[in-house]
């Protein structure tokens, strides 16, 4: 897998703006969450194109696919018949229903922009990058926001 | 790859900048601009700017007395109508979406016409900002500064703040960020110092704060227990902040607070005391150089000395909702529009009026001034504001004029404000236990993932009402009544209501009040009944 979206933790000021901007390119239909944690937090989560799928593995029609070039994981809506298989499979609960189209809905890392995601583009404080596999190490972990915060009261 | 059109997101003046995706004739939605000085990034509100341009309740065509007309006979209509008037008896307005050369052609066209003024209208906590002499302040600079100082929920408004917040923060490990608001939201839970004070009281404790900053006699224990915090919180307050390089960041919402224009009154003379602070007022402001407050013309439009208004803003009447009543003494209101009306105002002449981000001129931003460079053609119907001016005969040259009431803010009037805020007392009946408090969110615009507003309450509240997530509740103030959603979020204290104030319903609710020495129209927090639908 060339490049992959992280969710640096600590910066995440939960204003969604990731899911608006989703929102907004996909016709509606955001391919993000939002978990509330503690009532307090609020974090997106989406697709995180696994190694081993769980959803590509239950999908019946094939439908799901891994991409082995880019590493990820495709869905095509054509053939999706709306068994709902990969939303009870998917170990994330990213995998969502479109109520009135009958087919499954996840994110594709916006594949058609050429700049990478959008949800990427549009994050208020950096908390979400693009980067390649090799660079994770490298994200700086437990020095930002929350956990630089003495007020913040995780529990 | 080819151009894509850029402008400046006009929903607050923050002034981030950003890019349509189009596709033929059709905006397929926004682009992020990385090479802007915003660096792409946008809030929730600035995600949907290209939802404006082609939402589907979008007004294209005037409309005379309900009924569909042309541009040239509307604007016929309109010239013809201004005539059975006196130029007395007419008000023209205008509101924050004229960039600066429109509202130099308004006002140029008012005069040659002998009308009043133009009027500005918005309500209180942004128009504040025209107040005195603002130390101009770009947003980049919260990154070089030691600590920073955020009043109310900068994060839920203008998300984009965070990101200048986390640099710092990364850069620097000394910096310091404190937040002031009445319950904890998401920009107070990152903070190295929240300070809750009283809902409503904020502009009390700035002004306790910035006479103890000022070594000026005070009585800081009846000013802390009216505001609901400790008396050493002042002190506390001030270590972090003396002699240090930072930032004040105003960031008013409506109905959020009793007196907006202490807060901003306040924070201007703590910022002018505190050499090294900068201070930076977040909201609408006012483009260019204003006259008056509409709010200010409401005892003549009641006595009937004004018998026509007529709108060259997008969003007046739509968004005060609570002149309904006062309009329908108008005998002729025209208003343009970006929507098509939905019946609440009978107007008799609508307009459609293009867009911010289809307009071409000049506005001020907290990044300076920007341009809008109307590379996004406006949608066929629909014009400028400048437009219409032009086509109603209006003079050529636009006309500078001049700022309104600054000298009301002074020292003396800031203590006589904060005097009678002490022992202010909103109107209470029996039965209304909930203080309604409004919150300007990102989220929840437009169609952005809620058509309607909610209402925020306390785990321990919701539970006492037996409502829970999600679930209806009526809400009766003395201003009206509606039905809301609610939304159960811990931190919000017992007795306290918040609503997200971006459609009409909820923004009824509110008290409207002018404020007798800024001539400002102003929502006020009210007391609420609140039951389980």
């Amino acid at each position: 897998m060339e490049k992959v979206i992280v969710l640096d933790l600590d910066l995440c000021c939960g204003c969604e703006s990731c899911r608006a901007a989703c929102m907004q390119s996909h016709h509606g239909e955001p391919r993000i969450r939002h978990g509330y944690i503690a009532g307090e937090a609020s974090l997106p989560s989406a697709c995180r194109h696994c190694e081993e799928p769980l959803c590509v593995a239950s999908c019946p029609t094939d439908a799901l696919i891994k991409d082995e070039k880019t590493g990820l994981v495709v869905h095509r809506p054509f053939l999706c018949i709306g068994c709902q298989s990969c939303t009870f499979a998917c170990p994330f609960g990213v995998i969502q229903q479109h109520l009135l189209r009958h087919i499954a809905i996840k994110c594709d890392y916006c594949q058609e922009r050429e700049e990478g995601p959008r949800c990427v583009a549009s994050c208020s404080s950096f908390a979400l990058k693009y980067i390649s596999v090799d660079e994770l190490p490298k994200v700086p972990v437990n020095d930002r926001f929350i956990s630089r915060s003495p007020s913040w009261r995780r529990q | 790859m080819s151009k894509i059109p850029r402008t400046v997101c006009p929903f607050c003046n923050l002034g981030c900048e950003l890019g349509f995706e189009v596709k033929g004739r059709d905006i397929r939605g926004v682009d992020y601009v990385s090479d802007s000085r915003n660096e792409g990034r946008l809030c929730a509100k600035g995600n949907a700017a290209a939802e404006i341009a082609n939402h589907r309740k979008r007004l294209y065509h005037p409309v005379i007395k309900g009924k569909q007309a042309s541009l040239a006979e509307a604007i016929g209509y309109l010239r013809q109508r201004l005539t059975d008037f006196k130029p007395e008896e007419v008000l023209v307005v205008y509101d924050a979406s004229l960039t600066f050369e429109e509202i130099g052609f308004l006002a140029a066209w008012a005069r040659e016409a002998g009308y009043e003024n133009p009027a500005y209208v918005t309500f209180g906590p942004e128009s504040a900002f025209l107040y005195g002499k603002l130390p101009v302040t770009s947003v980049e600079k919260i990154t070089t500064g030691e600590y920073a100082f955020i009043v109310g929920d900068a994060f839920g408004q203008d998300s984009v703040i965070s990101g200048y917040i986390a640099k710092a923060k990364g850069d620097n490990r000394e910096f310091r960020y404190i937040v002031l608001d009445s319950f904890e939201t998401n920009t107070s839970h990152f903070a190295h110092r929240f300070v809750q004070v009283r809902p409503g009281y904020e502009g009390l404790f700035l002004y306790g704060l910035y006479k103890h900053v000022a070594n000026q006699k005070v009585n800081l224990d009846s000013i802390a227990e009216v505001c609901g915090v400790e008396a050493s919180s002042f002190e506390a307050v001030a270590t972090m902040i003396r002699n240090k390089d930072g930032i004040l960041v105003n960031a008013p919402a409506r109905g959020r607070s009793f007196d907006p224009f202490l807060t901003h009154a306040a924070s201007l003379k703590l910022s002018q005391t505190l050499e090294q602070m900068r201070y930076l007022p977040l909201g609408h402001r006012v483009p260019g150089r204003v006259t008056r407050s509409f709010y200010s013309y409401l005892p003549m439009l009641m006595g009937g000395r004004i018998k026509a208004v007529v709108s060259f803003g997008a969003y007046f009447p739509w968004n005060h909702p609570q002149l309904k009543p006062v309009l329908r003494k108008a005998e002729f209101v025209a208003a343009g529009s970006l929507f098509i009306p939905d019946g609440r105002f009978e107007l008799e002449l609508v307009l459609p009026m293009a867009a911010e981000i289809e307009k071409q001129g000049s506005i001020l931003t907290l990044f300076g001034e920007a341009k809008l460079t109307g590379e996004l053609p406006a949608l066929s119907g629909s014009l400028p504001a400048g437009e219409y001016i032009k086509r109603l005969g209006g003079p050529m040259k636009p006309v500078e004029f001049r700022v309104g009431n600054h000298e009301a803010l002074d020292e003396a009037a800031i203590d006589e404000r904060a005097e009678a805020l002490l022992s202010y007392k909103a109107k209470r009946r029996r039965g209304r236990d909930y203080l309604l408090l409004g919150a300007q969110s990102a989220i929840g615009f437009l169609s952005i993932f809620e058509e309607e507003d909610w209402v925020k309450l306390g785990p321990q509240d919701a539970s006492s009402l037996g409502v829970k997530d999600k679930e209806e509740v009526g809400i009766e103030t003395e201003q009206g009544e509606a039905g809301l959603s609610t939304r159960i979020q811990p931190g919000i204290p017992s007795g306290v209501a918040v609503v997200s104030m971006n459609h009409q319903p909820s923004l009824a609710l509110f008290e409207l009040s002018t404020d007798s020495a800024t001539g400002e129209g102003l929502l006020k927090p009210s007391w609420s009944r609140i039951w389980k639908k």
